[in-house]
C-alpha cells in the first residue's frame, strides 16, 4: 500500500487509466482499419463509382471497435464517478479491477480492428471484381468482428461485477 | 422451398424462332443449355456493338442531362422499347457524330496552337519566311540555340541574328556558300537545334495572327456543337430505353445461337420451372402451333438450377440465403427454417424500440417508393421485418432511444415492468437467454438434420451423428436442473442420458472403419466435437453484447447531448433556445448514424449465426442460379407486352 501512496496511485487514477485505454486502443485500432479499407475502397471507386454502397459499408466494418472501446470507457468512467464531481471512493483494489476489465476491449478491440481493416480491404478488392460477392466479404470481415465482440462482452461483464 | 425445375426440349421451325425465343425471353422462363457446337450469329457482333455504342453515347450525354431523380426505374413495355430503338440509334449516331467532329476540331486548333509556339520566338523576324531559302551563293541555317550560348556566335564568319528571349533564342545565320560547313559544324557544337520553317508565306507575326484566329474560329465552332451535344442532354432517357432494346435484342441473338439446328428446324434445350409449365405453353401457343415442346426430369448426372419460392413473408430471407449461398438441387431451401431465427435474434440485437420504429418506417417508404427488385427489395424486407422485431424485442430488453423503460413510463402502473431483464444490471440473466436461444436454434438445426438421414435412409447417420448430439447436450444440462431448484433426479436421467449417447457416439461414430482400433479412435475424435458445441453456444453471446451496446450508446448519447451539452446552454431564454435546437439537431444526427451502423452490425451478426452454427450442421450450399432468357435491361422496368 506504500508503494502505491508513495506513487501517487489510487483507485480513481486507475479506473481512469482504464477508461483512457479502453476508449483509446479500441479508437487507434479502428481508425487503422476503416482507414486501410477506406484506401483499397477509394481505389475500387475510381474504377466504378456504382459500387459505393457495399464498398462503404465493407470500409465501415472496422469502426465498430472503437465505438465499443468508447463504450466501456463511458462505463467505467460513470461507475468509477470520473465523469463528475462527487464519486464514490475507490480503493486501488478496485481502481485496479476497473483497469484490467478496460483491457480485453482496449486490446481485443484494438488488433481485431487493424485485422479486420485488412480483411475488409481485400474484400473490397473483390467488391472491384465482382461485385454481386459483396455480401461475402462483409462475411468474412464479419468473422473478425466476433472476438470484438466477444472481448466487448468480457470487458463489459468485469466492470459490471465491480462493486462500488 | 426449391421450385422443381423440368428439362425443356423446344423444336420449331427457323422461320419462328424469332417470335419463339421472344415469348420465352418475354416471361422469363427458360434458362438455355447451351449446345456443344453453338451456331456463329452475323448478327451478334452487330448487336453487341449497338449496345455498346448506346451506352457511350448515353454515358456522353450524362453530365448534361437532368439529374435523375430518387425514384424506381421507368416502366415501358416491351413494344414501347422495341420502338425507341430506331430513332435512339439515329440520336446516338448524331451524338457520335457530334463527338467525332469535336474531337476533330480540337486536334486542329491544337495543331495550330502548336505551330504558333514554334512561331513565337520568330515573331520579331520581319521577313517573309518562304524568302529565306537558299541563294546562289548563300546559304541559310537556322534554330534554337540555348541562351547562354548565343555570345560565342560573335566569332562566326557568318550574319547572325538571334530572335526572342527565354532559354532558347532563335538564331538566324546567313553565310556563304564555302563557309556552310565549317559554321554548321560550329554551331552544332554549340547545340543548335536545327528548325526549318514550315512551308507558310509571310512573317511569323502576320501568320501567327492568322493562326489564333483559326484556332477562334476552330473553338467557336467546337463551342456551338458542344452546345448542341448539352441541348441533347434531356434525349439522354430515349438513349437509355434504345440500349434496353438492344439489350434485348442481342440476348435473344446470343440465345438463339446457343441453340442447335437443322436446315428448317431449330432445338432448343433448356431448364424451366415446373409452376411456369403452362405459362410457357400459353406464351408459346400465342405464337404458332407449330412447334414440338417437352417437359422431361433432369438425367441422373445433370444438376439443374436452383430456383427458390417462399410465401411474402419469408421470401425477403431469400436474399440472406442468397449471400450465403444457393442450396443445391434437390436440397433444402434453409429460408422458412431460419426465418423465425433470424427475425427474434435481430430484434434482440438492435433491442431499441424507436430504432425499431424508424428502421421498418424506413424501409417500408423504401419498398413502396423505390420500387427495389431482386437483392435489394428482399434486403429491404428483412430490414422492415427486423424493425418490427426490434419494436418489441426493445420493450421486452431494451430501451427507447436510448432512453430507459421506468423513465418514460414513470408513474405509470407498469413503471417497473419493462425491460423483462436489463442487460446492464442483469447480464447473466440475459446470456443465458442467449444461450437458452442459441441451443434451441442449433437442436432445430441437428433436427433438420436428423430427418434427412432418415428420409435418405441413413438411421445410423440420423441417430448417431445427429440426435444423439441432442440427448449428450440435453444431458450436460439436465445435470445442472437442481441448482436452479429442480429435483435432483432430473440430473441423474441427465447424467445417464449424457453417458450413454456418449458412448453410443464413441461405439459407431467410426462404424466406416473396418479396424476396430481406428473405430474407436475415430468415435473418440467425435466427442471431442463437444468443444465446438460449447463455442457455438458461446457464439450467441454476440445477441447480448450487440444488443447491450446498441443501448449504452443510446444512453451515452443521450448523456452527452443533453446532460452535459444542454445544461452547458442553459441560462437566459435565448441561449436556452439556441442550446436546444443545437443539441436537437446533433442528437438526432448521431442517433441516425449510430441506428446505421447498428442495424449493419446486426444484420451481418444475425446472418451469421445462421450461417456457422445453424446452415453448419445440415445445409448442402452449390446451387447454381437460375439464369433465364430474360429482359435484362438496365434502365427501366418492362412491364407489359
Amino acid at each position: 500500500m506504500a508503494l502505491y501512496e508513495s506513487l501517487g496511485l489510487n483507485g480513481q487514477l486507475l479506473a481512469a487509466a482504464g477508461a483512457v485505454f479502453a476508449a483509446m486502443w479500441a479508437g487507434i485500432g479502428s481508425a487503422i482499419g476503416v482507414g486501410h479499407a477506406g484506401e483499397a475502397g477509394a481505389a475500387v471507386i475510381a474504377e466504378n463509382p456504382d459500387h459505393f454502397g457495399s464498398v462503404l459499408v465493407l470500409q465501415l466494418l472496422p469502426g465498430t471497435q472503437g465505438i465499443y472501446g468508447l463504450l466501456i470507457g463511458f462505463v467505467i468512467a460513470s461507475k468509477a464517478g470520473l465523469l463528475g464531481a462527487g464519486g464514490p471512493e475507490l480503493s486501488v483494489a478496485q481502481g485496479i479491477q476497473f483497469f484490467l476489465s478496460a483491457l480485453p476491449i482496449a486490446f481485443g478491440g484494438w488488433y481485431s480492428a487493424i485485422v479486420q481493416g485488412r480483411t475488409a480491404a481485400t474484400g473490397i478488392a473483390m467488391v472491384g471484381k465482382r461485385p454481386e460477392e459483396a455480401g461475402k466479404a462483409i462475411i468474412f470481415a464479419v468473422m473478425v468482428e466476433t472476438y470484438a465482440v466477444l472481448a466487448l462482452l468480457f470487458s463489459f461483464l468485469m466492470v459490471n461485477g465491480v462493486q462500488v | 422451398m426449391i421450385v422443381p425445375i423440368k428439362r425443356l426440349t423446344l423444336i420449331g421451325r427457323k422461320a419462328d424462332e424469332n417470335a419463339l425465343l421472344g415469348a420465352l425471353q418475354a416471361i422469363a422462363a427458360v434458362q438455355i443449355i447451351p449446345v456443344e457446337e453453338g451456331r456463329e450469329s452475323a448478327l451478334l457482333p452487330q448487336w453487341e456493338s449497338r449496345v455498346q455504342r448506346l451506352q457511350s453515347a448515353q454515358h456522353t450525354l450524362k453530365k448534361y442531362a437532368e439529374k435523375q431523380g430518387l425514384g424506381p426505374k421507368p416502366e415501358m413495355s416491351a413494344t414501347a422499347l422495341a420502338e425507341a430503338l430506331p430513332a435512339s440509334l439515329e440520336l446516338c449516331a448524331r451524338v457520335e457524330e457530334l463527338e467525332r467532329s469535336i474531337a476533330g476540331l480540337r486536334t486542329e486548333a491544337d495543331k495550330r496552337r502548336a505551330l504558333i509556339a514554334q512561331l513565337r520566338p520568330w515573331e520579331d523576324l520581319t521577313a517573309d519566311m518562304a524568302q529565306i531559302r537558299h541563294t546562289r551563293s548563300v546559304r541559310y541555317i537556322t534554330g534554337f540555340l540555348p541562351a547562354e550560348q548565343v555570345d560565342l556566335l560573335a566569332g562566326l564568319e557568318a550574319v547572325v541574328e538571334v530572335y526572342g528571349g527565354g532559354r532558347e533564342r532563335a538564331v538566324l545565320i546567313a553565310c556563304l556558300e564555302s563557309k556552310q560547313e565549317e559554321v554548321l559544324s560550329l554551331v552544332k557544337r554549340l547545340n543548335l537545334r536545327e528548325y526549318a520553317f514550315p512551308g507558310l508565306c509571310g512573317t511569323p507575326a502576320a501568320n501567327i495572327r492568322a493562326l489564333e484566329e483559326e484556332v477562334a474560329d476552330l473553338e467557336a465552332r467546337a463551342e456551338a456543337l458542344h452546345a448542341e451535344l448539352a441541348s441533347l442532354g434531356k434525349e439522354r432517357p430515349a438513349l437509355c430505353f434504345g440500349q434496353d432494346a438492344a439489350l434485348i435484342e442481342r440476348d435473344l441473338e446470343a440465345g438463339k445461337g446457343q441453340t442447335g439446328a437443322t436446315e428448317a428446324t431449330f432445338i432448343l434445350e433448356g431448364w424451366a420451372r415446373e409452376d411456369q409449365r403452362d405459362e410457357i405453353e400459353a406464351a408459346l401457343n400465342a405464337v404458332t402451333d407449330i412447334y414440338y415442346l417437352d417437359f422431361s426430369e433432369p438425367a441422373e448426372d445433370e444438376t439443374p438450377p436452383t430456383v427458390l419460392r417462399n410465401k411474402p413473408l419469408v421470401a425477403p430471407y431469400e436474399a440472406v440465403t442468397n449471400l450465403y449461398s444457393l442450396p443445391a438441387y434437390g436440397a433444402v431451401d434453409a429460408t422458412p427454417l431460419f426465418m423465425p431465427f433470424y427475425f427474434i435474434f435481430f430484434g434482440m440485437m438492435l433491442t431499441d424500440t424507436g430504432y425499431g420504429i424508424l428502421l421498418a418506417v424506413g424501409a417500408a417508404l423504401f419498398l413502396k417508393y423505390m420500387k427495389p427488385r431482386g437483392m435489394m427489395a428482399g434486403l429491404a424486407g428483412v430490414l422492415m421485418q427486423g424493425g418490427i422485431s426490434t419494436i418489441f424485442m426493445g420493450l421486452l430488453f431494451g430501451s427507447f432511444f436510448g432512453v430507459t423503460w421506468p423513465e418514460i413510463f414513470r408513474g405509470l402502473p407498469f413503471e417497473n415492468t419493462f425491460p423483462l431483464i436489463d442487460s446492464s444490471t442483469e447480464p447473466l440473466a440475459m446470456l443465458a437467454v442467449c444461450a437458452g436461444l442459441g441451443i434451441v436454434h442449433m437442436f432445430f438445426a441437428v433436427l433438420i438434420a436428423t430427418y434427412r438421414c432418415i428420409k435418405a435412409g441413413d438411421w445410423w447417420g440420423a441417430i448417431i451423428d445427429n440426435f444423439c448430439w441432442i440427448l449428450i447436450i440435453s444431458g450436460v444440462i439436465l445435470l445442472g436442473a437442481p441448482m436452479l431448484g429442480f429435483p435432483a433426479v432430473l440430473a441423474t436421467i441427465g447424467k445417464w442420458m449424457a453417458i450413454l449417447a456418449a458412448l453410443a457416439v464413441f461405439l459407431f461414430a467410426g462404424r466406416s472403419k473396418k479396424n476396430i482400433a481406428g473405430r474407436l479412435l475415430s468415435g473418440g475424435g467425435k466427442l471431442y466435437d463437444i468443444a465446438s458445441w460449447l463455442g457455438d453456444v458461446l457464439s450467441y453471446a454476440r445477441i447480448f453484447a450487440l444488443g447491450l451496446s446498441t443501448g449504452v450508446i443510446g444512453l451515452v448519447l443521450n448523456i452527452l447531448c443533453w446532460d452535459m451539452l444542454f445544461t452547458a446552454f442553459k441560462g437566459n431564454m435565448v441561449m436556452t433556445v439556441i442550446g436546444f435546437i443545437i443539441t436537437a439537431v446533433l442528437s438526432v444526427g448521431i442517433h441516425l448514424f449510430m441506428m446505421a451502423i447498428s442495424t449493419l452490425g446486426c444484420f451481418v451478426h444475425t446472418a451469421r449465426l445462421q450461417y456457422v452454427e445453424f446452415f453448419g450442421k445440415f445445409y448442402e450450399s452449390g446451387g447454381r442460379p437460375f439464369r433465364p432468357l430474360r429482359y435484362a435491361t438496365r434502365h427501366s422496368q418492362v412491364a407489359g407486352k
